[in-house]
């Protein structure tokens, strides 16, 4: 049994940070993933600065130049109002991030809030929490993002609220499974012998050791956001054209299949490559973390 | 007498869920803005008809009634006439389900007899070339979306390679089977129909296959970690002690307990095929439940909208029942208790 | 203590590989069992003694462990170079193991009477031919029946209520103590002639830990089968053993017959051990030993108990040897001299 209660000075100390990237680089995919990520990230950022064509990304059209296959001038062709596609999947890049950025800024505190809440209080508090999460749960997370958004007009700020509203089901379980457990343990009834009040308990207490857990898994959710916000443009209701949006592109890019092919894998692969980045780090930072609940 | 209460909890617990899933349909469908008479109806129609659909469609009444009135319709299985094919949505899910409901079961197939071989593999020949050729294949699967699996397969086999269809059920042209259970391929088979039988057969590979991909690979993670974690186990190295032969140790002793995880993931991502079809029926025009139900939502066509979410929500629910029935007999700790862990 | 011993462990050496380096746990170990004896071998927790269990059943994972040097015999041969199929004969019908937590030794998911009759009926074959014997053993209604009556005899042997029920109960509905009887049953049922029992009955209540070992005395009597008992607690060594061998962080530093021991310990670790355990008479607290096992990492060079020892000289840098110091009574340790 791995002791749970570490005192937050101890447990994030220089030589469990030692310990911890000795376990993350024993597997050579984390290494991968950590680059990939870092890439999207430096990309999203640094887009206007960084690629060939940015006026692309505003309203233009360029008939002359519409539809050419991938070439050195453009690396994944141009698309059919003569756009340079590379530059736009960075762009999509960028639109997919913040995409993830704000989803799990709603998702995740109020997810992690309503967890802990249902774990350390239990009784009717928790049956209410989380049979709401199971309510939700009990539909595929796209179709519910898509009857929320749907319901609202379609566009990608909808589309952020549709899906944080489906996410932070995932985070109030993960984090109410490691409060049930601690709940127990004796360093909490120790909390509050010593007088501590329950927000300082949850807070100071039992929340560092949901930290790891929560840190790996919207490392995860990263990768499953920018799939759901691609499913959700790929149908129209995400990002909506001239904006580049990577789901949007791929949809719009199937119309002109098979000739055209490069229209919907280039950012079909930027989807995947990012899905794939995530993924790998998530789970090196498991190792990092040395966490089994996620 | 435990595992029965067990069930009928589960049983209970399942039906609250639906009671609620109802509720929460019925409230996002009376948030869309617009008046669905008038959506049905169209700009052009006169005010006195409008008003009159608003009363056939109950809309007049405060919203508790509403509701009642709707539970009640469900619960007899009348889920009101589609706003887009302007059929009663009962014949709609009864038509459109079978299809969907062949591709699910052909997918699951697939991921079975895919995914638990390969996962078995993985973990039996642990850190060696094949285990991680096979690790590498299951992230890679995890992570493409489905949409992207689809497009690339129709790529390859339909477009350049040219030996696989890539839309609808059945080549057109060709008559479907007399309707049985709706169920193409066993339908053609009932009546020896083979022409019928193998094209249909064809047209479910693409489909089934993208939907798999990801499934297989979750699959195969599950199946390994769970061999892996079980071979830790003391009774394992207990076992072996006594003078069991290897092979009876892995294939009996350590394939059942790990089986368990493994059937439970499998549950859930049978459960969650039918609504996460749709993006897959759309690109391949499969004329399912799914994207009946997208289009539904897409036209703000509100029964449609609750029949597809009930039936899938009802499919959900069953499924994960049935999963854990199969685990309380798999796991006598279960049964025994009357509680999972 | 005639002839050759059933099993012997010569200078075996055990090593690690974890995260800070390479740990050096069995740092030459030597010990003997004869036949019909009983054999203690105790330390404190971390001493090694379930390493050297393990490496003589050979479940030891490797990696992380490796095997450097060392022999252990058994009826003279070598079992460490031996073949897996050949070896797999001696499990379990030469050599068995009574486990430490019954709880996690047994398999929740299959009845226990399908245990044992799966650890009867491969007694019989050897190796891997066994996959399509086994599937006719499975058939075979005459050999069913056999293991069937082999099996509930044995469980009756370890005193088991109502062995039937037991025959077809799960491990969740059984207790700890039935359960450890179970695996005493498992452990003997084929006879072998050496059992290895790891801390029985530690995982158990106290009185239920003495009916325990009562029944395996008697056992082990009866069928003249020879024992290795792995244990820190002294009492049940002097209960039970015929000799003990006294280990501290890998090496063996003591071995004498156990009334020699108690009544006269050479070593100063065996001597601070005896010391610590509470005594019911002659008034006192008993004193631990000061200090802590050392780093298996980076050992001290020597004699591994210098640093707690408080006659240590400049000597002790350099490896002792065994020192006979009466009949049967070996001590390594610098202070004492050849008799």
């Amino acid at each position: 049994m791995k002791p749970l209660f570490v005192p937050l000075k101890q447990r994030f100390t220089l030589e469990s940070f030692k310990r911890g990237w000795y376990r993350f680089k024993r597997n050579p995919t984390s290494l991968v993933g950590f680059a990939i990520v870092t890439s999207i990230l430096l990309l999203a950022i640094l887009a206007p600065w960084v690629v060939p064509y940015p006026e692309h990304v505003k309203p233009f059209v360029d008939f002359a130049n519409a539809n050419q296959p991938p070439t050195w001038r453009h690396p994944f062709g141009t698309d059919s109002v003569g756009r340079d596609i590379f530059t736009r999947t960075i762009y999509g890049y960028r639109m997919s991030l913040t995409l993830v950025v704000v989803v799990l800024s709603i998702a995740v505190p109020v997810g992690v809030v309503l967890g802990l809440v249902a774990g350390y209080f239990g009784g009717w508090i928790e049956t209410i929490i989380m049979r709401s999460t199971d309510i939700f749960l009990s539909l595929p997370p796209l179709l519910m993002a898509l009857a929320i958004t749907a319901a609202l007009t379609p566009n990608i700020f909808n589309a952020m609220i549709a899906i944080s509203a489906v996410w932070w089901t995932w985070h109030a379980r993960l984090v109410h499974s490691i409060v049930s457990s601690l709940r127990n343990e004796d360093f909490v009834e120790a909390s509050s012998v010593i007088g501590a009040g329950t927000f300082h308990t949850l807070f100071k207490e039992i929340l560092p050791n949901c930290v790891s857990a929560i840190i790996v898994k919207i490392t995860l959710d990263a990768g499953y956001v920018i799939l759901i916000g691609a499913g959700l443009s790929f149908l129209g209701l995400g990002v909506q054209p001239p904006k580049p949006g990577l789901g949007t592109m791929v949809a719009k890019g199937t119309e002109y299949l098979p000739d055209l092919w490069w229209e919907p894998v280039f950012p079909g692969l930027a989807i995947l490559i990012a899905i794939l980045g995530f993924n790998l780090l998530g789970d090196g930072l498991r190792d990092f973390f040395d966490v089994e609940e996620v | 007498m435990n595992y029965l209460y067990y069930i009928l909890r589960r049983i209970g617990y399942s039906g609250i869920v639906l009671l609620g899933l109802s509720i929460l349909v019925f409230i996002i469908s009376h948030v869309i803005p617009g008046d669905p008479a008038r959506l049905a109806l169209g700009p052009m129609a006169k005010e006195e008809q409008v008003q009159k659909l608003r009363h056939k469609l109950w809309l007049d009444h405060p919203l508790p009634i509403q509701y009642t009135h709707y539970i009640t319709r469900i619960l007899q299985g009348n889920f009101g006439e589609s706003l887009v094919t302007r059929r009663a949505v009962k014949r709609d899910l009864v038509s459109y389900l079978p299809a969907t409901l062949e591709l699910v079961l052909v997918t699951i197939f697939l991921i079975v007899i895919v995914g638990i071989p390969l996962g078995v593999l993985s973990a039996r020949y642990k850190d060696t070339m094949l285990d991680n050729t096979i690790r590498i294949f299951a992230t890679l699967s995890v992570v493409t979306p489905e949409f992207f699996m689809a497009l690339i397969l129709q790529l390859i086999f339909g477009y350049w390679l040219n030996i696989l269809p890539i839309l609808g059920r059945v080549t057109y042209g060709i008559q479907p089977p007399a309707r049985i259970t709706g169920l193409y391929l066993f339908d053609s088979l009932t009546v020896f129909n083979f022409n019928v039988f193998f094209d249909a057969l064809s047209h479910l590979i693409l489909p089934s296959l993208s939907l798999a991909l990801t499934g297989i690979g979750q699959i195969v993670r599950i199946t390994r970690a769970s061999i892996i974690d079980v071979r830790r186990k003391d009774y394992v190295e207990a076992e072996r002690s006594y003078g069991i032969p290897e092979f009876v140790v892995f294939f009996k002793y350590m394939l059942k307990p790990s089986f368990i995880p493994t059937m439970t993931i499998l549950g859930m991502i049978f459960a969650s095929l039918f609504g996460n079809a749709f993006l897959v029926e759309m690109i391949f025009s499969w004329p399912g439940i799914a994207s009946y139900g997208i289009r539904a939502i897409l036209n703000k066509d509100f029964s449609g909208i609750i029949g597809v979410v009930m039936i899938i929500g009802l499919a959900f629910v069953v499924i994960n029942l049935v999963v854990d029935l199969l685990a309380g007999y798999f796991d006598p700790r279960i049964r025994i208790k009357g509680e999972s862990k | 203590m005639i002839g050759t011993p059933l099993l012997e462990v010569e200078d075996l050496y055990v090593y690690f590989d974890i995260y800070e380096g390479i740990a050096k746990v069995l740092n030459g170990i030597n010990l003997k069992v004869y036949e019909g004896e009983k054999v203690g071998l105790v330390g404190e927790t971390g001493c090694g003694k379930s390493v050297t269990m393990k490496a003589i059943m050979r479940i030891l994972s490797i990696p992380p462990a490796c095997i450097p040097k060392g022999k252990i015999l058994f009826k003279d041969q070598d079992i460490l170079k031996m073949g897996r199929r050949e070896f797999q004969r001696i499990r379990g019908k030469g050599i068995s193991m009574i486990f430490q937590d019954p709880m996690s030794s047994l398999n929740p998911v299959f009845k226990v009477g399908e245990q044992l009759i799966d650890v009867i009926r491969f007694s019989q074959i050897a190796g891997n031919k066994g996959v399509f014997r086994y599937l006719l053993k499975v058939w075979d209604k005459h050999s069913q029946r056999e293991f069937r009556t082999k099996a509930l005899s044995i469980l009756e042997e370890v005193k088991l209520p109502d062995p039937e029920r037991i025959f077809t109960s799960y491990l969740v509905q059984l207790s700890g103590g039935m359960m450890q009887r179970v695996l005493i049953a498992m452990a003997l049922v084929n006879g072998p002639a050496l059992l290895i029992a790891d801390e029985p009955g530690t995982a158990l209540d106290v009185t239920i830990q003495d009916e325990v070992l009562c029944l395996l005395h008697g056992l082990v009597k009866r069928r003249e089968t020879s024992v290795l008992l792995i244990t820190h607690n002294m009492g049940v060594v002097r209960e039970i053993t015929d000799r003990v061998y006294v280990m501290y962080a890998g090496n063996v530093v003591e071995e004498a017959q156990t009334k020699e021991l108690f009544s006269n310990p050479k070593h100063p670790y065996t001597k601070g051990l005896l010391a610590s355990v509470p005594k019911l008479t002659g008034g006192g607290i008993s004193e631990g030993i000061k200090g802590r096992i050392p780093s298996y990492t980076n050992p001290p060079t020597g004699c591994r108990f210098r640093p707690r020892c408080e006659h240590a000289m400049k000597k002790c840098e350099m490896r002792p040897s065994m020192v006979g110091v009466s009949d049967h009574h070996r001590v390594h340790c610098f202070l004492y001299n050849e008799k």
